[in-house]
């Protein structure tokens, strides 16, 4: 007989292992010892994928609304014909682009002359969003025909249909009111009423001109991997005068309430992967008790510790594959559930989400079982053989927590991958610790000073429970405190913190800005605001200058790696200042020249004494610090000046504010304008009170200054305000899924002390207990657990709230007192009610037919 | 004191239908027993001939599916759960095969258990008592998992004997102890009823375990077939 080759004999033996633990998942199946564990894993699956999806459709939508503001996905702008390579790139990358013209111009309608933003587009503009007009426009007008106009309603000229508009020498047909365009109003100083033309009549108007202020846009929309790729290809080819925009480089709020949404969704997912992770090492448990005399028949029939080992491991994997599948099966159903909830919120459809969701889900439920199970199989296999013939020896089937170092450390390494955040998850991951060490700490303590009550045989069988498996009662008061903790910040911290957001954009926040207020112009105005009893604008003095060196190097682009840097160190500063530091300011570093004796310059002094207070991001990204000697150019005059403060802004508030701000009197004799802002009620097209009053001041307004720009901020209001909202609701989806699995996970600690209370209960009902003494000790126990998680739950809550709130939302957080009798309750009506399902049938067995089951 | 009286188990038939003729699996059919008071019994018989049944339903663990079990003057077959648990608290002590003491209790709190469960005053100092006499007076603070199978039997003998029991159940008592060491359970089990008047019944497939009682009950598929009184 030729000898097996070794190689076939390894794969034969691989084979027949990988058959033998098939047989044994079908096996267990059948019996049903792998469904908490199937289910747990399933739950983190499912979770993980449900939040993934669900947070990747949302991010996409959010991202999509805010491209709207942008009218597509990216933005190349420069201030010279757009280069053909961008244009040939995009055709290349199969992107959809639109270009773009805009200027300034005056626009003549009868008696009437207005300054208004000419915009020419071609075919397919808006990329993104959508042009709102009046009267409903012929099914395929999607921009003004050629010879056509399209004139903003904020535009003072007679708005009739069919009257004529000259721009230019170019004659054009009013051919219909715009209510609302996308890519409008983004930079504040810029926006004049805009007037839509067909870029075919551009040349008609002969306005570009040499030396004409020319702005033109490339819009590019497309999947957000061929955006991105394209934004790399193309980033490194800016020259001066050209620059990427994307929704993150528009106004700070909005980017900030994009950042703010994915960080809650991000921590939602991380609550419910510990929560997962939770379930699975309290199934785990289960599936060591119920597999410990299968491990002692298979070592007495010779298996090694080693096979064993492979072999339970390959059957956990293949549930994990299995359950993983399942999960994300389910997670794909329920996060269809939430889309729907969700679409109604989004004003654009929801983008189909990635593999990459499905594929997370999968990796959770495999990370989970290789991370809590293997602990547990490498525990199983020193079950001892002579259980086979004493089946009642004992086995110490307790872990420490160094066995379940892997298990948090893949769950740390989980949180990390999930949150891709290094802050928020250092913060996820040393919160959860925290909350794991005191929930030890608590439990152990509350235990062991409880079992010394003196006390009737309930306190002392429900005492002696909890301390005789202090393990066990750890986790699940650790498994019922996050459960709690997730609803108390679903319920409560939730909304106050939601309050706390949307207080930020209070209702009488400025929502009208005045430009280009001429010094000589700024007590007509004052007047004409006194005249009709409406409170005065809020009126800023500006300077344009240019920063031109910092501690005497000359600044330049080139100095600086990322184009953000170089577009900033590029751009004109809007110089302002002011004697009092305001309420939405805050010095960080530095001193406030209000403080100090020195406080206001004499007009003449020379301007190498100016002092200057940077706002922090700027300070930042320019590398700015306290000290610093920054010179601007303003108008041929060299500014010298030394950073005496560093501000924190709050950009929140809406209000106007300033990345640099100089003290009184060291900007005298510059040419300075005012820009102002002021609060109305809003105009059509916007959610209003009473529209018709704004309305008319307004045109007004316009009327009597028709050199000045009105910006109506109610579009990018509603905007960041519709924004919030979806936002809130998001994140109660995800928190509901995370609350869903402290839940199962406190269900799956149940399950897993199910053998012992079974065995307990059929010992004293033998010995003559009633079931009311049974039902009251487990009570009891329950209601102990509750107690003791429901205050970590509070606290936990807490905690975590104020580290939200300071540390990530950067709001002033109060302290909820409330949370500890809300969390108590919950927690022991959790852990009680739960007792209660499980307990009933226990207690409700004849003794006999338990007897026989536990042994 | 205790009586059976043509006591008949059955129970559903695994894979039969609920109404054929199958259906139903008799386990014990018309038993009728009498146990005196201080008697001690021994039911003998081959696995699955219903001897552990029959002292389910003597103990009042589980109820008869016709005939009745009358024990003190009281039909506990018609007795609610709670009322047989009470009448099991009050009256009756066991002894299991697998000792089933409670992993969450020490030695100590285990045999206190059944005072506690009826309320009895100064439970632990009778319950250290009963340890003592049983040779556990070292263990007591030990929790099961720490002891032996004989001292775990030791201490459920405690259990048993401490609330001075009118009626013993032991099922298999041996079953999971050494030749020797099970041996020393028996002699100590039947020095406590000698010292206590216990009545006491004991099931065993073990001919050398049962002939420490006066009287022993055969059983063979479900049917008492001999009582045979033992020579004094």
């Amino acid at each position: 007989m030729r000898p097996v080759p070794e190689r076939t004999g390894a794969l034969a033996r691989a084979r027949s292992a990988l058959v033998l633990a098939f047989a044994l998942l079908r096996r267990d199946w059948r019996s049903g010892e792998l469904r908490a564990l199937a289910a747990a894993l399933a739950l983190a699956a499912a979770s993980i994928a449900s939040v993934s999806f669900v947070a990747q459709r949302l991010q996409l939508a959010l991202g999509q609304q805010a491209s709207q503001l942008l009218g597509g996905d990216l933005a190349v702008s420069t201030d010279h014909p757009v280069p053909a390579a961008f244009v040939d790139e995009a055709r290349r990358a199969r992107l959809q682009f639109v270009q773009t013209t805009s200027f300034m111009s005056m626009a003549l309608a009868g008696s009437q002359s207005q300054l208004v933003e000419v915009l020419a587009v071609g075919p397919g503009y808006p990329l993104r969003g959508d042009l709102l007009t009046r009267e409903p426009l012929a099914r395929d007008a999607r921009i003004p025909e050629p010879g056509q106009v399209w004139v903003s309603q904020r535009s003072a000229l007679p708005l009739e249909r069919g009257s004529r508009v000259q721009l230019g020498a170019a004659d054009f047909s009013l051919a219909a009111i715009l209510l609302r365009a996308p890519d409008q109003a983004l930079d504040v100083f810029n926006v004049a009423p805009r007037v839509l033309i067909n870029a075919l009549d551009l040349p008609r108007t002969q306005l570009l001109q040499a030396g004409s202020r020319v702005s033109y846009r490339l819009l590019l929309a497309g999947p957000a991997a061929a955006i991105e790729s394209y934004r790399a290809a193309m980033q490194p080819r800016l020259a001066r005068g050209e620059r990427m925009e994307s929704v993150r480089d528009a106004r700070p709020e909005v980017r900030k309430t994009l950042e703010r949404a994915e960080r809650f969704l991000r921590l939602a997912a991380c609550a419910a992967a510990v929560l997962a992770a939770v379930a699975v090492a309290m199934a785990a448990r289960r599936f060591m008790q119920r597999h410990i005399d299968a491990c002692a028949m298979l070592r007495c029939l010779g298996a090694s510790q080693a096979r064993i080992f492979a072999l339970f491991l390959s059957e956990v994997l293949m549930l994990a594959l299995a359950a993983g599948l399942v999960g994300v099966g389910l997670g794909w159903i329920l996060h269809e559930f939430l889309a729907a909830g969700l679409r109604e919120f989004v004003a654009v459809s929801l983008p189909p989400p990635g593999w990459s969701a499905a594929l997370q889900g999968l990796l959770v439920a495999l990370t989970l079982a290789a991370g809590f199970v293997v602990p547990t199989l490498a525990r199983l296999r020193q079950a001892p053989t002579l259980r086979v013939l004493r089946r009642e020896l004992a086995f110490d089937d307790r872990l420490s927590i160094g066995a379940y170092a892997i298990g948090m450390a893949a769950l740390a390494g989980l949180i990390f991958w999930q949150a891709g955040d290094f802050r928020l998850a250092a913060w996820a991951v040393g919160g959860f610790a925290l909350l794991a060490v005191l929930s030890l700490l608590a439990a152990w303590a509350a235990v062991r000073g409880l079992a010394q009550l003196r006390a009737g045989i309930t306190w002392r069988s429900a005492t002696g429970r909890l301390r005789r498996y202090t393990a066990a009662s750890t986790l699940t008061i650790a498994a019922c405190s996050i459960g709690v903790m997730a609803i108390l910040l679903l319920a409560f911290v939730r909304d106050d913190l939601l309050q706390a957001w949307n207080a930020k954009l209070p209702s009488g926040a400025p929502n009208r800005y005045l430009v280009n207020i001429q010094p000589e112009q700024v007590e007509p105005l004052q007047q004409f605001f006194a005249q009709r009893a409406q409170a005065q604008p809020s009126l800023y003095p500006v300077v344009r200058a240019r920063l031109s060196a910092i501690n005497g190097e000359t600044v330049s682009a080139q100095a600086y790696a990322d184009p953000r840097q170089q577009r900033l160190v590029e751009r004109e500063f809007n110089l302002s200042w002011g004697q009092h530091l305001r309420a939405d300011n805050r010095v960080l570093a530095g001193r406030w020249w209000g403080e100090t004796r020195q406080a206001q310059r004499r007009p003449g002094e020379p301007s190498a004494s100016a002092e200057f207070s940077v706002e922090q991001w700027i300070a930042q990204q320019l590398g700015i610090k306290l000290g610093d000697r920054l010179r601007y150019h303003v108008a041929g005059i060299d500014i010298d000046g030394v950073v005496t403060s560093l501000r924190h802004v709050d950009w929140d508030s809406l209000q106007i504010n300033f990345y640099v701000l100089a003290r009184p009197g060291d900007l005298d004799e510059l040419p300075t304008s005012y820009i102002g802002s002021f609060y109305t009620p809003a105009a059509a097209g916007a959610v209003a009170q009473s529209p018709a009053s704004g309305q008319v001041l307004l045109t007004e307004l316009v009327r009597q200054f028709p050199t000045l720009t009105v910006v109506d901020m109610d579009e990018i209001f509603t905007a960041v305000q519709g924004m919030v909202q979806r936002v809130s609701q998001a994140v109660r989806l995800v928190f509901a899924l995370s609350a869903l699995a402290g839940a199962i996970a406190v269900y799956a600690a149940l399950a897993a002390s199910d053998e012992e209370r079974v065995r307990e209960t059929v010992v004293v009902r033998a010995l003559g207990a009633t079931r009311q003494h049974i039902m009251r000790s487990q009570l009891l126990e329950f209601a102990i657990i509750g107690v003791v998680a429901g205050a970590q739950a509070a606290v936990g809550a807490s905690v975590l709230a104020w580290g939200l709130s300071e540390y990530v939302l950067e709001l002033p957080y109060r302290v909820a007192w409330r949370l500890l009798p809300i969390g108590v309750s919950a927690a022991v009506l959790l852990s009680v009610g739960a007792a209660v399902l499980r307990l009933r049938s226990i207690a409700a067995t004849p003794p006999w037919t338990l007897l026989r089951n536990a042994s | 004191m205790l009586s059976a009286e043509r006591v008949t188990k059955t129970v559903g038939a695994p894979g039969a239908s609920a109404t054929g003729p199958d259906s139903q699996l008799i386990i014990l059919h018309e038993i009728s027993l009498q146990v005196r008071a201080a008697e001690s019994i021994a039911i003998l018989g081959a696995s699955g001939s219903g001897k552990s049944t029959l002292l389910s339903l003597l103990a009042g663990l589980d109820l008869p599916s016709s005939g009745s079990v009358v024990a003190f003057g009281e039909s506990i077959s018609a007795m609610d759960e709670d009322a047989r648990a009470r009448w099991r608290a009050g009256h009756i002590g066991f002894v299991f095969q697998s000792f089933h003491l409670l992993p969450a209790l020490n030695a100590l709190e285990n045999v206190m258990l059944p005072l506690e469960l009826t309320g009895v005053a100064e439970a632990r100092a009778r319950a250290e008592a009963m340890l003592r006499r049983v040779g556990m007076s070292q263990r007591l603070l030990h929790y099961p998992r720490t002891l032996s199978g004989g001292e775990q039997q030791r201490v459920a003998l405690a259990r048993a004997f401490v609330s001075m029991p009118r009626l013993l159940f032991a099922d298999e008592p041996t079953g999971s102890l050494d030749a020797a060491t099970g041996a020393e359970v028996i002699e100590l089990m039947f020095e406590l009823n000698r010292e206590q008047g216990t009545t006491l019944v004991l099931v065993t497939h073990d001919e050398r375990t049962a002939r420490n009682c006066a009287r022993r009950l055969r059983l063979a598929a479900g049917r008492l077939v001999g009582d045979e009184v033992a020579a004094t």
